[in-house]
């Protein structure tokens, strides 16, 4: 995607913000002085961005060489740790924090080594340590030595 | 100085330097240092976790213990933002900036050093002030009127330009989301809930920890995925980097470290003003009087030696208030100020008198915890860039798992899980159109401060009938105003002489 189209996206998403808090709530004077403000700023700071993908060619070509040198992209995993990340926020609220970490940690230590030139054997010993022992650690530094709450699941 | 005083101060030493004490800083700085470096809990939680402890102590040996861990905590919060750009606490979000990028550039040791050299300067500075002219000072921060708290945050919000560097507009589009996200929640002014988008739990705010740990720690773990680097930064060891960064601090950075100390202890004896907002205006005008301030943000140390000295000052200048007339200047400072009246002691005017040995023991000990910071938080140093050696397929599920219970501890909440996993996505997608998160985040703090002080102003700008002698007028605010209008302007200006020279 070039820099064009990513600022008229972002644009529309400052728009949508804006808007969405502007006819979210009436406030009266002079509670909504501050709100104006911050809305009023970032409708011109998207007008603003809006109106410069029109008129910066020059500026944009140059970003997109340079984007062209950055590191090479990986959507996949990333989108993979996403996921793993929303599926263990749901897990959590079954299993417990303890047991729904080890079972991220482990899970996501292992696909992220995918790339490695690990065997896989190798991949789930190391990945199975790893989980064990940080929430191992864990579960020493912050439930038995700081006393921090952990979010607590419907079996544990 | 009187020679009572002097006599207090003596006592005060005294009764620091005894070996148990020593043992007792030593032990909290350690436990401070620890507790900062890990994303989410902060100096705040660590000595409200450990005031209990103290009741088993004498109030000297108790309120001596709780300075070091405040004073570790504060410092330790660099160890994360330096290292895999995670502010420990909420004051280093400002050192991530060059303190993570000078760690990429693999400088992660002189960052290391600069933060903890700069630190020690910085607290040794605001103890210093403490000890001096802590009773002037503390009667001359009850002058800032609400007016000139307003002008001090939008002086703050307006250094979002020096922060997004190249653009302004981007960065002021951070700062104003910022500002709607801290305004989500219970109106300051008129009590009843807005902005909450039918979710009603989101009647208690955007908190602000959840928010950045999800900005700066979730977005960088889904950034390293995607770069699928092994480790988080490249790192070798640097023997001559202590040395490399103490001959360059006090070559090149005397005024630098001498305003930021000024910078951090004025703010810190504001109440209500802590040390992010310390670090932000101490790095905005080390910016601002630099020859290249372009490096800034790009792993310039010199902003990590200007974000780590105002914060650490702020430390002994919070203190100013809170002794001197029983108005704490920093949340920690409620939490200490707490901690002395659980044990029959009140700060304020009378504390001087009923107990001045106490109070001279407590900044004796910030002054010794500090020197006791150079010692731990060196063996520490070395201990803690290990974290570099780590492959990033181990750090990645290990920094969410420590980013939960950072976002959980606060509330004891999911929902701030989910904020902290909302915002980590929001920072990584705005990250990738050029929108800086720091505004973002700089945007939700200074958002309730100003929001309060611009309310309460206004409603007495309505009974005066006169908004601009009551709001602008006033010789305090229109020093603000015009650094503010200063520090929007510069960058622009700066950007378009270098365009003209370019084209000539």
């Amino acid at each position: 995607m070039d820099k064009k189209t990513k600022d008229r996206i972002l644009s529309l998403f400052l728009y949508i913000i804006s808007f969405g808090f502007l006819f979210e709530r009436k406030l009266k004077y002079p509670s909504n002085v501050l709100p104006y403000i911050a809305l009023f700023t970032l409708i011109g700071c998207a007008t603003i961005i809006l109106i410069r993908t029109f008129f910066h060619e020059e500026e944009a070509r140059t970003e997109n060489k340079n984007e062209n040198v950055a590191k090479k992209s990986n959507t996949n995993r990333m989108l993979g740790l996403s996921i793993g990340a929303i599926l263990y926020l749901i897990l959590m609220q079954i299993l417990g924090f303890y047991l729904s970490s080890l079972i991220f940690v482990g899970l996501s230590s292992y696909l992220l080594q995918k790339d490695t030139p690990k065997s896989t054997n190798k991949r789930i010993l190391s990945s199975l340590i790893a989980s064990m022992i940080v929430v191992l650690i864990v579960f020493i530094l912050f439930k038995t030595i700081l006393k921090v709450p952990t979010p607590k699941g419907l079996i544990l | 100085m009187e020679i009572s005083v002097i006599s207090l101060i003596l006592n005060g030493f005294k009764t620091t330097l005894l070996p148990y004490n020593l043992l007792l800083m030593t032990i909290g700085m350690f436990v401070g240092i620890v507790v900062g470096i890990l994303p989410g809990l902060t100096a705040t939680m660590a000595v409200a976790l450990l005031v209990p402890i103290t009741f088993m102590m004498n109030p000297s040996s108790g309120i001596i213990l709780l300075g070091a861990i405040w004073c570790g905590g504060v410092y330790g919060g660099s160890g994360s933002a330096v290292l895999i750009n995670v502010p420990g606490t909420p004051s280093s979000f400002i050192t991530s900036l060059d303190g993570f990028a000078m760690t990429q550039k693999g400088q992660a040791d002189e960052a290391l050093y600069a933060s903890l050299f700069s630190s020690v300067i910085g607290g040794v500075f605001g103890v210093l002030v403490l000890l001096t002219i802590f009773a002037p000072l503390s009667k001359l921060s009850v002058k800032m009127g609400q007016a000139e708290y307003f002008w001090l945050c939008v002086f703050g919000l307006t250094s979002v330009a020096s922060v997004a560097s190249g653009n302004v507009v981007k960065g002021i589009a951070g700062s104003a989301i910022g500002l709607l996200l801290g305004m989500v929640g219970i109106n300051p002014i008129t009590g009843t809930g807005r902005y909450t988008f039918g979710v009603s739990k989101l009647i208690q705010g955007i908190p602000l920890i959840p928010t950045l740990v999800g900005l700066f720690a979730f977005s960088q773990m889904l950034t390293l995925v995607k770069e699928s680097s092994l480790t988080i930064a490249p790192y070798s060891p640097n023997k001559n980097a202590a040395k490399y960064v103490l001959t360059h601090m006090f070559k090149k950075c005397k005024i630098i470290l001498l305003r930021s100390s000024i910078i951090g202890t004025i703010i810190g004896i504001l109440p209500g003003a802590g040390g992010d907002i310390a670090a932000i205006i101490s790095y905005n005008e080390a910016r601002r009087w630099d020859k290249n301030p372009e490096r800034f943000g790009k792993g310039a140390i010199e902003g990590v030696i200007a974000s780590e000295t105002a914060n650490n000052a702020m430390v002994g200048g919070a203190c100013v208030p809170m002794l001197g007339l029983g108005i704490p200047g920093a949340s920690v400072a409620a939490i200490i100020m707490g901690g002395l009246l659980a044990h029959g002691i009140v700060p304020g005017s009378q504390m001087m008198a009923k107990s001045g040995d106490i109070a001279y023991s407590f900044i004796a000990g910030l002054l010794i915890a500090n020197i006791i910071m150079l010692v731990v938080g060196f063996f520490l140093l070395k201990i803690t860039t290990n974290i570099l050696r780590i492959p990033t397929y181990y750090i990645i599920p290990i920094i969410l798992l420590l980013s939960t219970i950072g976002s959980f501890a606060v509330r004891n909440s999911m929902l701030d899980v989910i904020i902290m996993l909302v915002l980590g996505f929001l920072g990584y997608l705005l990250k990738k159109v050029d929108v800086p998160v720091a505004p973002i985040a700089l945007g939700l703090i200074l958002g309730p401060i100003t929001e309060q002080a611009l309310g309460i102003q206004l409603t007495i700008a309505k009974a005066r009938g006169s908004v601009l002698k009551t709001l602008f007028l006033r010789p305090v605010s229109v020093i603000l105003i015009l650094l503010s209008i200063f520090s929007i302007l510069s960058p622009i200006l700066t950007e378009k002489i270098k365009s003209l020279k370019k084209n000539d």
